[in-house]
């Protein structure tokens, strides 16, 4: 295998990142809409999320249905300490990754001590008990009646009221949460993980410890989604337990899939095509003579969605890829695939 | 004598919605183990089987006609979806396959908004309404039926898959699929040939649960989750255990509901869930020698 | 570099688009209305009818010539019950359409999530959804801008305890369902129930999805209740109620105003029969003795809705009735549609409008301005409904 390739087509490209984070930069100004700047901080948050399932998924080949388990951890954490209990905001946010990566522990060891996809199967379960714990813990967490009143996001006596601020901060995290990712898919565990990707039992018999290369890859997805959580508890000020439902890990899982999992930019890609999607479906779908209600909308999504996996199955960045560079990781995928269903 | 009577209403509820989650799960296995696909929209199926035969038999129709018809028509649609999406898709990771059943879900979703509304439905019962007593336990007949016709649906499975050709078949697919190729079985064939049978057999529990709890766009939903819990739990990979699964989910939720309280019920089942993928990853009721297929 | 091309087109496509919609922002002659409902999703069976009472209003209003010359243009969006759609509609509203003014939130936390941006961009704000905490916050944040037209747990609630009081009924079994509507209904039932005596001997909750709810009840049966109120709406109440009856727990059962449509008839089936459950006057309306002040409008939109969408309304509807009727005199009151003076003639010069959901008397203190006079109790008796008072 050509290693120069290999390694160029996952680094960043400088040029092309000066540009990008020009335009992020710029983009607030560019746009005098709150609206429009505030679907892009959906998009960063989403992207947040994504991005750190995109390490899960792509690298270490394990796919979550309990996503929006971690995000509401996240979530509950800063309006319960922040909103209930006057700490400081960023007393929630870090009390939000600690229990995250405690859950994540729990869920994480007995999984992987399994072949295939039992993740997905651990993580759609553990994803209805978080759910029921915020629902039944009234006392705690307000119930299905929500959250109220949590205060804005506020670091160093700067307190974030404005869509604008808020963009920043939220995209500045999700900047440092791409370029921590960057640096862990090069570094010696994402190695480890990209080669466990490929073969598990290739990866063992070069003394890789899966476990623990897994653990981290796991901890690492969980702590991004409480960190998106935490800040779209602040964003919002509301929150209510069926924000985190079964439904809401099926929505990140579709951005991550659409987005394409083997490309770090897979998840805030996913992010922002499904966010605009949606959005942009109510101006559109009014047009085609459908006016009666969401349900058109819906019946599209579904379609285009559809549609758009089966002629691009490894997502939007994932065909990229396949052009770039020749080193391919569906290739190996369809192997795996064939030899589960057999 | 009042504790028996309790126990025996809360093994009549769970047999009831239990025989219900039987049927979506045998179409989960069977998707499962022929396409490879974990079809997160067989629950749609079950909502699309009541809601047809509603409308069916407020056309007119008597009812046993109207539930043949309605589970044909199922079956076509299954049929189609399988043509239109998973048969292009089939080469894809697992992670698009299940996006791409969920995606199907929506338009099914959508579509029944569009045709249904959004108000709920109801059926009435295939016979009577009189509760039958046993202990002071109230048995309904709708529950005989639920029972009676899950555990028929099973034997003609059995029979399907063992005693005729293209059952025979389609085993032979899930064994081994190049084998099964140079003996002149069409893979194609089977997939579409299973998500139809499965699709059929959703429509079915949907049609039993309707006059039960009445039926609405939005049924799919939970009676996909739990079957496929109930899949799980037998293992994935074999019909019979997954219906013991179903049955033992729908006794699980009813004593939970019944002895604890009903807002823990799905955290009860799903917890169970993880027990057994902790600690019996392959299924409660699988061999331990049991080749994975 | 081929990704990066690609990157600046979509962001040349976004641009594209949000200034082509930024274009449709107002002129002076038309009163821009935005809607957000739930018309699908969960709260679809709620959301849809309010959805269309608004658009088949807007449009008769519209061919009389609208409001002193100038024609409404109803913008409405469907938040598919969720949250964050909810939020991001009501920013494009106010942002990019410039509405004047914003019915809608279907849900409770929909409009929980909503309020804060009415409240900062000043823009009156009527809410269709229930709780309490949408006008009077147990937080006391500042609720200025935002109104509502559903009758809130804290008028349901005392009607039904007034009438468990008066018919002797004092220790109840308290069953609701496992969402924001049962819960609220739940609270504010625990906090009053004391005061008019009454004492829930057991309370139990069930899902939305319920199928079979035998197995909680057994448990109803051994507490031996002298009656049992059922919270939810229409579907998962017909399974309870049903399931109540079979089981054989005679009692009366009382249920709640979600379930005011013919579907839990249907549902219910001949256990249906004998429930009462408190509710708008929309239900009886042709009961209702010619003085009512009601009556008349009542029978106008139960006509026009069914010539309309062949089914009839919904209490639901009448809510999304009154927030628009409401909102058009406040506009008229305030000659134009100034959104501080819109907002200070629905607090002042609404007093005594007569709605569908009752007669309105917002002011200051109150934002909803309805009492437990705009319910009646209304009973199960072949098939329909009679009042029972």
């Amino acid at each position: 295998m050509d290693i120069k390739k290999f390694t160029r087509s996952y680094r960043f490209n400088l040029y092309g990142i000066t540009v990008l984070l020009f335009a992020v930069i710029i983009f607030p100004f560019l746009v005098p809409s709150n609206y429009i700047i505030s679907t892009f901080i959906l998009i960063g948050l989403y992207g947040i999320v994504c991005t750190g399932l995109v390490v899960l998924m792509g690298h270490a080949g394990q796919i979550s249905l309990g996503h929006a388990a971690f995000y509401g951890i996240g979530a509950y954490s800063s309006a319960i300490v922040s909103g209930k209990f006057d700490f400081p905001p960023l007393a929630g946010v870090l009390t939000g990754i600690l229990i995250a990566c405690i859950v994540a522990l729990l869920i994480g060891i007995p999984s992987f001590k399994l072949k295939e996809h039992y993740l997905a199967l651990a993580t759609l379960g553990f994803g209805v008990i978080v759910f029921t714990f915020l629902k039944e813990w009234t006392s705690l967490t307000g119930g299905l009646n929500g959250f109220f009143g949590i205060p804005p996001f506020e670091v160093a006596g700067f307190s974030f009221t404005t869509d604008r601020s808020f963009y920043f901060l939220v995209w500045a995290v999700l900047a440092f949460g791409l370029w921590f990712a960057n640096n862990l898919i090069h570094s010696r565990t994402g190695r480890a993980l990209k080669s466990i990707h490929g073969s598990e039992s290739a990866a063992e018999s070069i003394g890789i410890n899966l476990m623990t290369s897994k653990l981290k890859a796991l901890i690492i997805s969980a702590v991004f989604a409480s960190v998106a959580g935490s800040l779209y508890a602040h964003y919002i000020s509301f929150i209510n337990p069926q924000l985190f439902e079964v439904m809401t890990s099926i929505v990140f899982l579709i951005m991550v899939v659409i987005g394409g999992s083997s490309s770090l930019w897979g998840g805030l890609a996913g992010a922002i095509i499904y966010v605009w999607l949606v959005e942009l479906l109510k101006d559109w779908v009014p047009l085609l003579g459908f006016s009666t209600g969401g349900e058109f909308e819906i019946v599209f999504f579904g379609v285009l969605l559809v549609v758009l996996l089966i002629f691009k199955p490894e997502g939007l960045m994932g065909s990229w890829k396949e052009r770039k560079s020749l080193f391919s990781p569906q290739k190996k995928k369809v192997q795996d695939k064939k030899g589960a269903a057999l | 004598m009042e504790s028996l009577s309790q126990l025996m209403q809360l093994l009549f509820s769970g047999l009831t919605i239990g025989s219900i989650y039987a049927l979506i799960a045998i179409g989960f296995v069977i998707t499962y183990n022929i396409t490879g696909v974990l079809n997160f929209a067989q629950g749609e199926f079950a909502m699309l089987g009541a809601l047809l035969t509603i409308s069916l038999s407020s056309a007119g129709l008597p009812l046993y006609l109207a539930v043949i018809l309605a589970i044909l028509i199922v079956m076509l649609v299954g049929g189609f979806f399988e043509r239109a999406a998973i048969y292009p898709a089939r080469k894809s990771s697992v992670a698009t396959l299940i996006i791409i059943t969920i995606g199907i879900s929506f338009v099914f979703r959508g579509a029944a908004i569009f045709i249904w509304g959004t108000q709920p439905h109801s059926l009435t019962p295939f016979s009577g309404n009189s509760p039958i007593r046993i202990f002071e336990a109230v048995l309904l007949p709708q529950s005989l039926w639920a029972v009676g016709i899950s555990l028929a649906a099973l034997a003609g499975m059995y029979y399907f898959f063992n005693k005729t050709y293209t059952g025979k078949a389609v085993t032979a697919c899930v064994m081994n699929r190049f084998a099964a190729q140079l003996m002149g079985i069409k893979p194609e064939k089977m997939s579409f040939l299973s998500i139809s049978l499965s699709a059929g057999l959703g429509a079915l529990a949907g049609i039993i649960i309707a006059p039960i709890s009445g039926a609405s766009y939005q049924m799919g939903l939970m009676l996909g989750m739990k079957a496929f819990i109930a899949a799980v739990i037998g293992g994935l990979t074999n019909a019979p255990a997954a219906v013991l699964g179903a049955f033992l989910i729908g006794i699980i939720e009813a004593f939970s509901e019944g002895y604890l309280s009903s807002g823990y019920k799905d955290a009860v089942s799903f917890a169970v869930l993880l027990l057994v993928l902790f600690f019996m990853p392959n299924g409660l009721f699988s061999k331990k020698s049991g080749k994975r297929v | 570099m081929k990704k990066w091309v690609w990157l600046f087109v979509m962001a040349l496509v976004l641009f594209t688009i949000s200034a082509c919609s930024d274009s449709s922002s107002g002129e002076g002659d038309e009163i821009i209305i935005g809607g957000i409902f739930s018309a699908s999703g969960p709260a679809a069976p709620l959301g849809k009818g309010e959805m269309d009472t608004v658009k088949m209003l807007v449009d008769k209003v519209n061919e009389d010539g609208g409001i002193d010359g100038k024609k409404i243009k109803l913008i409405s969006y469907d938040d598919k019950s969720d949250q964050n759609e909810a939020v991001l509609s009501m920013k494009k509203l106010i942002e990019q359409e410039k509405v004047h003014a914003v019915i809608g939130g279907t849900i409770s936390g929909n409009t929980l999530a909503m309020i804060p941006l009415a409240e900062k961009s000043e823009i009156p704000f009527i809410s269709l959804a229930a709780s309490k905490q949408i006008h009077n916050p147990d937080d006391k944040s500042s609720r200025k801008w935002v109104f509502k037209t559903a009758q809130g747990d804290d008028v349901v609630i005392p009607k039904v305890l007034q009438y468990l009081k008066d018919e002797g009924l004092t220790k109840i079994a308290w069953l609701n369902v496992a969402n924001a509507y049962g819960t609220s209904g739940h609270t504010e039932f625990a906090a009053m129930a004391k005061e008019f005596g009454i004492e829930a001997v057991v309370e139990e909750e069930f899902e939305a999805t319920v199928t079979d709810a035998k197995a909680m009840l057994t448990r109803v049966k051994k507490e031996k209740p002298q009656a049992v109120v059922v919270w939810g709406t229409a579907q998962e109440s017909a399974v309870i109620t049903k399931n109540i009856r079979q089981i054989g727990i005679d009692v009366p059962i009382i249920n709640s105003h979600g379930i005011g449509t013919k579907q839990f008839i249907e549902l219910a089936g001949a256990e249906a029969e004998g429930i009462i459950f408190p509710i708008g006057r929309l239900l009886v309306a042709d009961q209702l003795s010619d003085d009512d002040k009601q009556k008349e409008k009542l029978l106008t939109y139960q006509k026009d809705y069914e010539a309309e969408f062949n089914a009839p309304p919904s209490t639901f509807g009448g809510h999304s009735w009154d927030a628009f009727y409401l909102l058009l005199e406040a506009i008229k009151k305030a000659n134009g549609t100034d959104p501080e003076k819109v907002r200070d003639a629905l607090e002042k010069d609404t007093g005594g409008f007569v709605g569908i959901s009752g007669v309105f008397n917002i002011n200051e203190k109150d934002h909803n301005g309805l009492s437990k006079d705009s319910l009646v109790m209304v009973k199960i008796k072949d098939g329909g409904w009679v009042i029972n008072e």
